[in-house]
Formats: C-alpha cells, sequence, structure tokens
C-alpha cells in the first residue's frame, strides 16, 4: 500500500515534468534571425549545411553565426530530427572528424530567452526556438514541424495565446 | 578549447601503441597538436604538428620510422561566397575518406589502410577549392587543388609532390550512405617527369551503429618504367556493446605492376637480338607484389574522445610496409 502510494506520488512528479516537455516538444519550430536579417530566406537543406557549419556565409557575403539550444531540449532534439534526420548522438562522430579540421558545432545557449537575446543582438545569427517563445525582437523565416515540415502562417495563429 | 580572451583554439590527440610482429615494441606513435585561429571574418588559420613516434620502448624498427616532427597541415582558409571556400598551404591530399580523416582516435583500427597512403603523397603544398553544393537535391562536397613542389617539412617516408592537379567530390546520397570519387594527376619529387593519373572511388554507410567503408585505388604511370599500382579495402564495423565494436578489413593491394617494356627486353636478350651474341641471362622482372590483409579487431569507445582498439593482422606478403602480428593503441582526442 505504502510503495503504491510512493509510486503513485512519482508518477505525478514524472507526469508534472515531463507533460510540459512533451508539449514543448511537439510544438512548431520558428527559425529566428536579427531583424535587420528579415528579408533573407533559409530552406531544410540550408539549415543542415549551416548547422553542420557546411555554409559558412550568407549569400551577402555575412559571416553566419548558428547557435544551438543544449543537447538536452527537447527542441533541439526535434530541431535534430527535422533537419539532419538523425538523433543528437548520430552527430557525434560528425563533429570529431570536424573537429580535426578546426570546425567545432555551433555555440550553445542555455535556454530560449538566451537564444532570442543573442540573436536580437548578433549580427548574421541564426537560431530557433519554440514558436510560441518568439517575440518581436527578432525575425522568423521558417517554422518547421518536427518532421521537418514547413507550416503555413495561418495555421500558426490558433496556437500560441499571443 | 578556445584561449580565453583570444580567437585561438588548441586541440590534439595522442596514442600510444603496442605492437607485436617480431619484437614487441610500445610507442606514443603520435602526438599531434591542432592549433587554428578564427573570428568573424571569413579568414581562419589552421596548424597541426605531430610527433611520430616521439617515445619508443624498443626501437625495432626505428630505422623505418623515425623519431620525427613532422608538419601535417599549416593552411590558411578563405570563404569566398556561400558555396567556395579559397585554401592556401599544406593540406591533407583530397583523395578517398580515410587519409583526411586519419587521425586515430577517429578511426576504427591501429592500422592503416595500404591503398591509402602508398598510391600517393598524404599532403600537398598548393591552392585548393573547396565547399558544398546541391546538385539534384544532393548535398555535393568538392575540392579542386593544383599542388606544387616545395612541400614543407615533409614526413620522412613520404615522397612529396612535384606537381598535381587533382579534384574530389563526395555525394551524400541519403542519410546512411556516402559516396565519393577521386581524381589526380601528378608527378612525385622522386621520380620526376612520371606523370601519375590516379583514379579512385569510395564509400561509407553509416545506421544504428553498423558500418561500411570501403577504398579503391587505381594508379595509372604514363611512362613504362613506374608501372601501375591498384587497391581496395573493404571494411565493416558492428555494434557488440553499446561501446564495443567488432571490426573487420580486408585489403588488396598490388604495389608496380608487370612492366611490359621490361619484359620485350628480357625477350630479345633471351634471343640473342640483335647481333648473335648470347648474353648472360638478366634476372627475371619480380612478380609483382600483391598484399592481401585480413584484419580483425575490437574498438572500444570508452568515451567518444577516448578509443581502445586491438587487431590482429595477417598477410600473405609483407614485402610492402604492412605489420603483421598483433597491433593495440590508446587514443585520446583533446
Amino acid at each position: 500500500m505504502r510503495y503504491r502510494a510512493i509510486i503513485s506520488g512519482l508518477s505525478l512528479v514524472v507526469a508534472g515534468v515531463a507533460a510540459p516537455m512533451l508539449a514543448r516538444a511537439a510544438e512548431p519550430i520558428a527559425v529566428i534571425v536579427p531583424l535587420a536579417d528579415a528579408k533573407r530566406s533559409v530552406t531544410l537543406s540550408d539549415l543542415a549545411l549551416i548547422f553542420r557549419r557546411k555554409r559558412l556565409l550568407w549569400p551577402d557575403g555575412g559571416k553566419i553565426v548558428p547557435i544551438n539550444l543544449p543537447a538536452s531540449d527537447p527542441v533541439r532534439r526535434d530541431f535534430s530530427l527535422a533537419v539532419f534526420s538523425e538523433p543528437i548522438e548520430a552527430s557525434e562522430a560528425y563533429w570529431n572528424d570536424m573537429y580535426f579540421h578546426g570546425i567545432t558545432p555551433p555555440f550553445v545557449a542555455s535556454s530560449d530567452e538566451a537564444v532570442i537575446r543573442f540573436i536580437e543582438q548578433s549580427k548574421d545569427g541564426i537560431g530557433y526556438v519554440p514558436y510560441c517563445s518568439v517575440d518581436r525582437r527578432v525575425a522568423v523565416l521558417l517554422v518547421i514541424d518536427s518532421a521537418g515540415h514547413p507550416i503555413a502562417p495561418a495555421a500558426l495563429a490558433p496556437l500560441c495565446s499571443h | 578549447m578556445q584561449v580565453p580572451g583570444t580567437d585561438l583554439t588548441v586541440g590534439g590527440y595522442v596514442t600510444g601503441e603496442y605492437s607485436q610482429h617480431g619484437a614487441p615494441l610500445f610507442s606514443i606513435s603520435n602526438a599531434s597538436l591542432l592549433l587554428w585561429w578564427e573570428n568573424d571574418s571569413p579568414l581562419k588559420f589552421f596548424s597541426e604538428i605531430d610527433l611520430q613516434r616521439g617515445l619508443t620502448a624498443q626501437g625495432s624498427y626505428d630505422a623505418q620510422e623515425p623519431q620525427y616532427l613532422s608538419l601535417e597541415r599549416l593552411y590558411a582558409d578563405y570563404a569566398l561566397s556561400a558555396d567556395v571556400t579559397l585554401r592556401g598551404g599544406k593540406f591533407l591530399t583530397p583523395i578517398g575518406r580515410w587519409n583526411q580523416v586519419h587521425a586515430d582516435p577517429l578511426v576504427w583500427t591501429t592500422s592503416r589502410p595500404l591503398v591509402t597512403e602508398i598510391a600517393f603523397p598524404t599532403s600537398a603544398t598548393g591552392v585548393m577549392a573547396l565547399g558544398t553544393v546541391s546538385l539534384l537535391g544532393k548535398d555535393v562536397d568538392y575540392n579542386f587543388y593544383a599542388a606544387e613542389d616545395g612541400d614543407l617539412r615533409p614526413a620522412p617516408n613520404v615522397d612529396p609532390f612535384r606537381n598535381a592537379l587533382g579534384v574530389r567530390a563526395n555525394v551524400t546520397v541519403s542519410d546512411s550512405l556516402q559516396i565519393g570519387a577521386s581524381l589526380a594527376s601528378f608527378e612525385q619529387r622522386s621520380e620526376q617527369h612520371e606523370v601519375k593519373n590516379l583514379l579512385g572511388a569510395d564509400f561509407l554507410w553509416q545506421r544504428d551503429g553498423f558500418e561500411a567503408t570501403g577504398e579503391l585505388i587505381y594508379r595509372l604511370s604514363e611512362s613504362t618504367s613506374e608501372g601501375n599500382e591498384r587497391g581496395f579495402f573493404l571494411q565493416g564495423v558492428a555494434p557488440l556493446a553499446p561501446k564495443l565494436f567488432a571490426v573487420y578489413r580486408f585489403e588488396l593491394f598490388n604495389s608496380v605492376g608487370p612492366i611490359p617494356g621490361s619484359q620485350n627486353a628480357f625477350l630479345a636478350y633471351a634471343l640473342g637480338l640483335p647481333g648473335g651474341a648470347q648474353p648472360p641471362l638478366p634476372p627475371l622482372p619480380p612478380p609483382p607484389p600483391t598484399v592481401r590483409l585480413n584484419i580483425v579487431g575490437l574498438t572500444y569507445r570508452y568515451q567518444p574522445n577516448i578509443v581502445m582498439k586491438i587487431e590482429f593482422v595477417d598477410g600473405s606478403n609483407g614485402a610492402i610496409r604492412a605489420p603483421i602480428g598483433v597491433l593495440s593503441s590508446i587514443s585520446l582526442l583533446f
């Protein structure tokens, strides 16, 4: 009986933690840039090249500064599946190879807010956050679901209260 | 590791190797230091120096591979556009896949496939254009390069380019498969005016911890004195436990092939032509040394940057540098 109560209590705690995480993971992902760069455009394959650091420059010559969420963040994991069609762990060997050529992975910001602040103040930066975290400090270039499919603006309107 | 307050990054790798082919030998086979500078400009500088055979417990094959501080790479990159980067300096020759990521912690075996280092100089000093473009919906990594004599501090066991022109393309066919092709035409310092044309093909397949890779080289010489050289390897990797992998590789390497010119000369001698006098027979040209190697090993990736390996190498011809016996190593990427 006592164990059942403990398990039941633990279940509530786990559910309390996991539910927002799952909801966060299922949310569309917005690819963001500084407001000054709102006229740029990217495709999913561009994102793959940029976040693997194979493409270094924007078409206008600016040096691209990509920024990631932490590896444990569900949105980072969704982004990896959407853009690279593989989990984050699968890219470990790739980054070891790249390190041998002096190429390191993109910087990591600790939270959505940190990504937005970095992009707001950066020149030529690009990052991603859950769509509902976006505000007027940054411009959205593309919104994708966890399968990597672009989402039309009309479908996004009902998603976020703001 | 970034040097605080600068745009410099320092890294490297070190490998301790224990081999038993003939006398046992322990050595620090490679101690490599990477140093690069990069800021928000399109310019980047990169260097790698490598202390080879830095510490050797028993010098059984020191005569072949003495201690040496080698300048592996030293170049500047300039990102010209989204698709093109220009490189100038000393860089790894973009032929095949292994040569470009040959660092011990990044490969599955202690020994290196013959075809990845004997048929061509492993580094070049010159200029290169490289980048990634999309063609027919596939990402294509490309390298165009030209090299001249004047290789910066080459390793003593390398016969550097006298001149070279080459191209390589690597196509990402799917999430799990890449296919590459390399073409090069070059002369080496020891055999000037001996133009060699090289064709290479390679692939890499990876899925769920399994991996298959292979490289094929065919090198033709325009004159008849050098002959052709060809070989390939096929390697498979299978996970046995979360960090433990079984590795098998088969290699076939045929160095300098039959020499038609020499055979014709030999026939002329044997038939007493011209002049009628019968000179003493010259020795027959040696048969082309074909090396067959089977490598069976285990690799334990304790951490992504710490790798332990042991392998048994069995070969049919030891004439070409191909250690036969047991090789083991521990490598650290830092």
